[in-house]
C-alpha cells in the first residue's frame, strides 16, 4: 500500500480556525514577568562584591504584579478554552441539546453566538426550517403529508376490515390515487361533527373530574397522547423532562431527582434549620385528590367511613370540629388492622371531607368506595386538582411573592403578614389560607411583599389561628372543589400573546405605566381562581393546591425566584430520612404497597445490578465469615435474603423462638444426632433453630407469589400484642409486630439500607457497655481493633429500611423496624446494626419513630 | 423536632389544674439572607466547644465578606453558655464583644381540657396558644 507523505510529516495539518484557536491558547497561558533587573540607574554604584542593596519596596511592586499577572493568565486560559457563548452560561442555564441551534441559546447572547458560528466552519447557524426548501413542488411538511396519505390508504387497501369503512368507489381498481382521495376527504368532510365541544378559553383548559368513576387521563396535544396512555404526565412535565431524571411509576411520569447535584443542597435548606435561605419545591400533582360529600344532610354515613378508614382519628374534634388539617394513616375499609399507607384528610364541612393520596393506593380506595355510591358522591380530581410542594425557610416568602388575591382578602393578608418569616415551626398547627387569587402571569416577575415597619410579633403568630377567618377559608374552598366553579375559573384564560398585547397596550397608552410591568385585574373579565395554601406540621412542608391547569403559570413564576430548587423525589426521601420520618413505600414494609416495594422492585434492580457482574467482582454471600458465633446447616454466609430486608426469614424467626420457648425452655441450635421430621401431613416438625431456617426454606422455595404481607404494623403505644404461637401453621401464617425506630450509631461506621438489626446477648452486654463508652488505647486513642464478640442468628430482630450517614448529626443514622416484643422489653435500648454482606457489627442507640 | 410532651402547672391561671403543655415554639425569625448567614443561636444542648469552632470559623472567613460582626443568640438556660463564650472571645481572643439583654416572646401549645374524647396521641389534642416571656441574650462579636 502506497501512502502519500503529508506536509507536515505525519502530522495532521490543521485548518486556519484551528491555528487560530491554538495560538488563541497559547497567548492566553503566558504570564508576563517583570525581571527585578535591580533598576539601571543604580546597577553602577550599588552592586558591590557582597551583593547589592535590595530594594523593598521595588521588588514587592514586582512581584505584586507578577502575581496579577499570573491570576489573569489563570483566568484567561480557562475562558480561552471554551469558544462558544453558551459555554460560558451558568451551569443551570447550559443545555447540551442542539446548542447549534441558534434558537435554542438565550435571546441576550444569539448575537454573539451567531457570530461565533459564522467565524467557525461550521454551516450556516440560522437554518431556513423545514418550511422553507422546496422538493418535488412541494415543501418538506407538504411532501410528508402526501407520503403519509399514500401510506395510510395502502394500508387500507390491504386489510379488509379497513376495505368495508371506505366510502364506494375508493378501492376500485379504475380509480386513481388522486380520485381516491378526493373521495375520501368528501367522506370525512361529511362525516364531521357539526357540534363542536365549546370552550370557555383560548388554552385548551377544562375541568377533568371523573364523578363517581375514575377520570380519564387529560387531553392535551394529540402528538404526546400516545406515550401518555399508561403513564401519564403532570402539567409540569416538559420543564421536569428537561431539568429532572424522570420515573416512571403508578401511573405518572415523576421527577425523580434533579439533573444538577443537589444532596448538600436539599440538606441546608430542605431542613428546618436557621441556616436554611432558600427553598426546594416539587410538582406535588401526582398525589391523587379525592372528594367524598355525603348524600344526606347529616353526614353521619361520611362521618362513620372516615371513622373507619382513619381507625377512628380524623373524626375527632381536632379535625371534624376545628377543621384542622389531618396527616395520618390509612386503613382498611374492613379491619383496622391492616394499614395501607399514609395520606391527607381535610374536613371541607360537616358532609364533604378532601382526601389526599399517593398514587399507588388511590384506585384501590376509589373502587373499594364505589359500593356505597348510593349514599356518598365520589369525585375523582387526580387531574383536576395539581399541587406543589415547598420546604425550606423561603417558601413562604416565595409563595407571597408571586400570588395575588383578586380583592381584599383577610386570608392573603395573613399569608402576607407571615412572609418574611424564615422558621416556619413557629405557626400554629392550623395554619392554612385560601383566597381567590390573580393570573400569576400578570406580574411580570415575582415581587417581593415590602417590609413592613415593625417586626413581627408573638401575639400576631398567635392571631392566625385566633383570627382564622373560616367564612372566607370555607368559601374559597367551596369554590375548588366544586367541578363546575373550577372550570369557571379557566374562563378567559389568557394565552402569553394576549398578556404580551395587554402589557404593551397599557405601556403605550400612558407614559406613567413606563415602570409598573404589572398588568391590573379586570374583575370582569379575568379569570379568579381559588387556591389553597396548607402548612404540614408533620411533614414540615407547604402544599399549594388549585385547579389542574393553572398549576404551571405559578410554577414557572415560582421557579423564577432566587435560591428555589425543584426537586425530585428522591430529596424528599432524603428529607424524611434526615428529620427521621417514615418515607412511603420504602419505610412502610407492614403495607402490602411497601412490601412489594422492598421484596419484588427494589430487591430485583439490586439483584439484577449483582447478577451483571462478573463471578469474580461480585460479593460471594455465601462465602463470608464470622457473621454468627454458630454455624446452622441450613446457610452458610449471610443470613436471609441479601438484596432486601427479608420480613417472611424475621416473622418465621421470631414466630418460631416464641414457639419454642412457649414453655420456658432454651433454644437449642441443632439437633446433631437427628436429621429433620416431619408429621403425617408432611409438615415439618419444629424442635431446634435449624429447624426454622429449614422451614424458611420451604417456604421460599415453595415460589408462591406471595403478597400476603408477613408483618404488621405496631407503635410505641400499643399493646403488646397477645398473639400466642401455639401451633406449627402459626409460625409463618402469624403476622409479626413491629415498631419503627431510629437508631444512631454511637462510633464509626454507618448503616445501609437492608442493613440487620439484632439485639444485643446478654452475655456481652459489659462489652458493648463498654463500647459505648469509649474503650481507649495506652496512647489515649479510641480502639478500634478490637475483637468483637458475635451474636447467633437467633438474635436477629429487625432491619434497616433506609440507613446512610446523616448529615446533620455527623454520624450513621438508619430507620427501620423492629419486633415489637423486644422493643417493649428492652430498657437500654441499644442494639447492634450490621450491614449485609460484611461481618462487622456496631452499637447503636435507638429511640421510637411516632407515625 | 420532637413534641416533647410533659405536665406543668401554669402559675398564671387562677386554678391549679394540671394542664398539658403539648408543644414549645421556637423563637419568631424573620431574618435576612445576611442575617441568617451571620447568626449562631446557642441551645442548652449546644456543644461549647463546636460553638467555639463554629464562631471562630465565620470570624475568620466572614461570608459574606462586609459582615461587621457575628450575631449569637441564646436564650432561657443557654444564657449562662452563651456568655461565657461571649467572655471568650473577649478575653482569650481580644475580639471587640457587644451585650445586649433582651426579653424574648416565645409561645406554649397547650392542650385544652373540653377535649371530651381521650386521643391516643397528644398530636389529636385540641390545643390553644399561650404567650410567654424569657430572658434572652444577643453578643455582638465584631470581626
Amino acid at each position: 500500500m502506497s501512502t502519500k507523505p503529508t506536509e507536515s510529516g505525519g502530522k495532521k495539518t490543521l485548518n486556519k480556525n484551528q491555528k487560530l484557536r491554538k495560538k488563541r491558547v497559547r497567548n492566553a497561558r503566558s504570564i508576563r514577568a517583570e525581571a527585578i533587573i535591580a533598576s539601571k540607574s543604580n546597577t553602577s554604584n550599588e552592586l558591590t562584591e557582597t551583593g547589592g542593596i535590595l530594594k523593598v519596596d521595588q521588588f514587592i511592586n514586582s512581584r505584586h504584579y507578577e502575581i496579577n499577572q499570573l491570576q489573569i493568565a489563570m483566568h484567561r486560559s480557562k475562558r480561552s478554552s471554551s469558544t462558544r457563548v453558551f459555554q460560558a452560561l451558568p451551569r443551570k442555564l447550559r443545555r447540551r441539546t442542539a446548542s447549534h441551534n441558534i434558537r435554542r441559546i438565550p435571546k441576550r447572547m444569539r448575537n454573539r453566538a451567531i457570530r461565533e458560528m459564522t467565524k467557525s466552519a461550521q454551516q450556516n447557524p440560522i437554518s431556513p426550517g423545514l418550511k422553507g426548501r422546496k422538493l418535488h413542488g412541494l415543501s418538506s411538511s407538504a411532501l410528508y403529508k402526501a407520503r403519509m396519505q399514500v401510506k395510510l390508504l395502502r394500508l387500507a387497501a390491504k386489510s379488509n376490515s379497513l376495505k368495508l369503512q371506505l366510502p364506494e368507489g375508493a378501492t376500485e381498481a379504475k380509480v386513481n390515487l388522486r380520485q381516491r382521495i378526493k373521495l375520501l376527504n368528501n367522506a370525512i368532510k361529511s362525516s364531521k361533527r357539526t357540534t363542536i365541544l365549546k370552550m370557555n378559553n383560548r388554552m385548551g383548559s377544562y375541568d377533568n373530574t371523573g364523578i363517581n368513576e375514575m377520570a380519564p387521563i387529560p387531553r392535551g396535544r394529540i402528538k404526546y397522547y400516545k406515550r401518555q396512555r399508561v403513564f401519564s404526565w403532570l402539567p409540569t412535565h416538559i420543564w421536569n423532562a428537561k431539568r429532572s431524571h424522570m420515573m416512571k411509576r403508578w401511573g405518572f411520569q415523576i421527577p425523580w431527582s434533579a439533573t444538577q447535584k443537589c444532596f448538600k443542597l436539599s440538606h441546608r435548606l430542605g431542613n428546618s434549620t436557621a441556616a436554611s435561605d432558600g427553598a426546594l419545591c416539587i410538582d406535588s400533582s401526582f398525589v391523587g385528590t379525592m372528594i367524598l360529600r355525603d348524600n344526606d344532610s347529616t353526614g353521619a354515613f361520611l362521618k362513620d367511613l372516615i371513622s373507619k378508614i382513619t381507625n377512628g382519628r380524623a373524626i375527632l374534634k381536632k379535625y371534624y370540629s376545628s377543621k384542622c388539617f389531618f396527616e395520618g394513616l390509612l386503613y382498611d375499609l374492613n379491619s383496622h388492622e391492616v394499614v395501607l399507607g399514609p395520606f391527607d384528610l381535610l374536613w371541607i364541612n360537616d358532609v364533604t371531607v378532601l382526601l389526599r393520596l399517593h398514587p399507588s393506593l388511590y384506585s384501590d380506595l376509589f373502587n373499594s368506595l364505589l359500593q356505597f355510591k348510593d349514599n356518598i358522591s365520589i369525585q375523582d380530581c387526580r387531574f383536576s386538582l395539581a399541587s406543589i410542594t415547598l420546604k425550606g425557610s423561603k417558601s413562604s416568602s416565595a409563595l407571597a411573592s408571586i400570588l395575588r388575591s383578586v380583592g381584599p382578602s383577610k386570608s392573603f393578608e395573613q399569608l402576607k403578614l407571615i412572609s418574611r418569616l424564615t422558621d416556619p415551626s413557629v405557626l400554629p398547627s392550623k395554619t392554612m389560607f385560601a383566597f381567590n387569587a390573580i393570573d400569576p402571569r400578570h406580574l411580570a416577575n415575582p415581587k417581593k411583599i415590602t417590609k413592613p415597619n415593625k417586626d413581627l410579633s408573638v401575639e400576631q403568630i398567635m392571631s392566625l389561628q385566633t383570627e382564622f377567618p373560616a367564612t372566607e377559608f370555607s368559601s374559597v374552598l367551596q369554590r375548588l372543589v366544586d367541578p363546575t366553579e373550577r372550570e369557571n375559573s379557566y374562563k378567559n384564560q389568557q394565552t402569553l400573546k394576549g398578556l404580551a398585547r395587554r402589557r404593551r397596550n397599557l405601556l403605550l397608552s400612558d407614559a406613567a405605566n413606563e415602570h409598573t410591568s404589572t398588568i391590573p385585574h379586570d374583575s370582569i373579565n379575568d379569570p379568579s381562581i381559588p387556591i389553597v395554601i396548607i402548612r404540614r406540621q408533620k411533614s414540615m412542608d407547604w402544599v399549594v393546591v388549585m385547579p389542574w391547569f393553572w398549576m404551571l403559570p405559578f410554577w414557572y413564576q415560582l421557579n423564577r425566584i432566587p435560591r428555589i430548587f425543584n426537586v425530585g423525589l428522591r430529596q424528599v426521601q432524603q428529607l424524611n430520612y434526615e428529620q427521621r420520618q417514615l418515607y412511603f413505600p420504602d419505610d412502610y414494609p407492614f403495607t402490602s404497597t411497601g412490601y412489594m416495594e422492598n421484596n419484588l422492585y427494589k430487591r430485583s434492580s439490586l439483584k439484577a445490578k449483582w447478577d451483571k457482574k462478573p463471578r469474580a467482582r461480585r460479593l460471594n454471600f455465601e462465602k463470608i465469615k464470622d457473621i454468627h458465633s454458630v454455624t446452622l446447616p441450613s446457610f452458610t454466609g449471610e443470613i436471609g435474603d441479601y438484596f432486601s430486608c427479608d420480613w417472611k426469614l424475621l416473622q418465621i424467626l421470631r414466630n418460631g423462638i416464641e414457639f419454642l420457648t412457649k414453655n420456658g425452655e432454651e433454644v437449642n441450635m441443632i439437633e446433631s444426632n437427628k436429621t429433620t421430621q416431619f408429621d403425617d401431613h408432611k409438615n415439618r416438625i419444629v424442635t431446634v433453630l435449624n429447624d426454622l431456617f429449614e422451614l424458611y426454606k420451604d417456604e421460599i422455595s415453595a415460589d408462591k407469589v406471595d403478597d400476603v404481607v408477613p408483618v404488621k404494623f405496631a407503635t410505641a403505644l400499643s399493646e403488646p400484642v397477645a398473639n400466642k404461637v401455639s401451633t406449627l401453621l402459626d409460625i409463618s401464617t402469624q403476622a409479626l409486630a413491629i415498631v419503627p425506630i431510629t437508631c444512631e450509631v454511637s462510633g464509626r461506621g454507618h448503616p445501609r439500607d437492608n442493613a440487620r438489626i439484632y439485639q444485643i446477648p446478654s452475655e456481652h452486654k459489659i462489652f458493648w457497655h463498654n463500647v459505648v463508652k469509649g474503650v481507649y488505647r495506652s496512647d489515649g486513642r479510641i480502639d478500634h481493633n478490637q475483637t468483637i464478640p458475635l451474636p447467633k442468628p437467633h438474635h436477629l430482630i429487625g432491619f434497616i429500611t433506609s440507613g446512610t450517614f446523616h448529615l446533620s448529626e455527623g454520624r450513621g443514622v438508619g430507620n427501620g423496624f423492629i419486633d415489637q416484643k423486644f422493643a417493649q422489653e428492652q430498657k437500654d435500648k441499644y442494639i447492634l446494626i450490621r450491614n449485609v454482606g460484611t461481618n462487622v457489627y456496631r452499637v447503636a442507640h435507638w429511640d421510637y419513630i411516632h407515625v | 423536632m420532637k413534641h416533647r410532651v410533659r405536665n406543668y402547672s401554669s402559675n398564671s391561671t387562677a386554678h391549679t389544674m394540671k394542664t398539658k403543655l403539648v408543644r414549645k415554639y421556637p423563637t419568631v425569625k424573620e431574618s435576612s439572607h445576611i442575617e441568617i448567614k451571620s447568626t449562631i443561636y446557642i441551645k442548652s444542648k449546644t456543644p461549647y466547644i463546636s460553638a467555639i469552632k463554629r464562631i471562630s470559623k465565620k470570624l475568620q472567613d466572614p461570608k459574606p465578606a462586609n459582615i461587621k460582626y457575628i450575631t449569637i443568640m441564646g436564650m432561657g438556660k443557654a444564657v449562662e453558655k452563651t456568655l461565657s463564650i461571649a467572655c471568650y472571645f473577649q478575653t482569650k481572643k481580644q475580639r471587640k464583644v457587644e451585650i445586649i439583654t433582651t426579653s424574648v416572646d416565645v409561645i406554649d401549645e397547650i392542650a385544652t381540657e373540653d377535649n371530651e374524647e381521650s386521643p391516643v396521641s397528644t398530636e389529636d389534642l385540641e390545643t390553644t396558644l399561650k404567650k410567654r416571656t424569657i430572658s434572652g441574650l444577643r453578643v455582638k462579636i465584631y470581626v
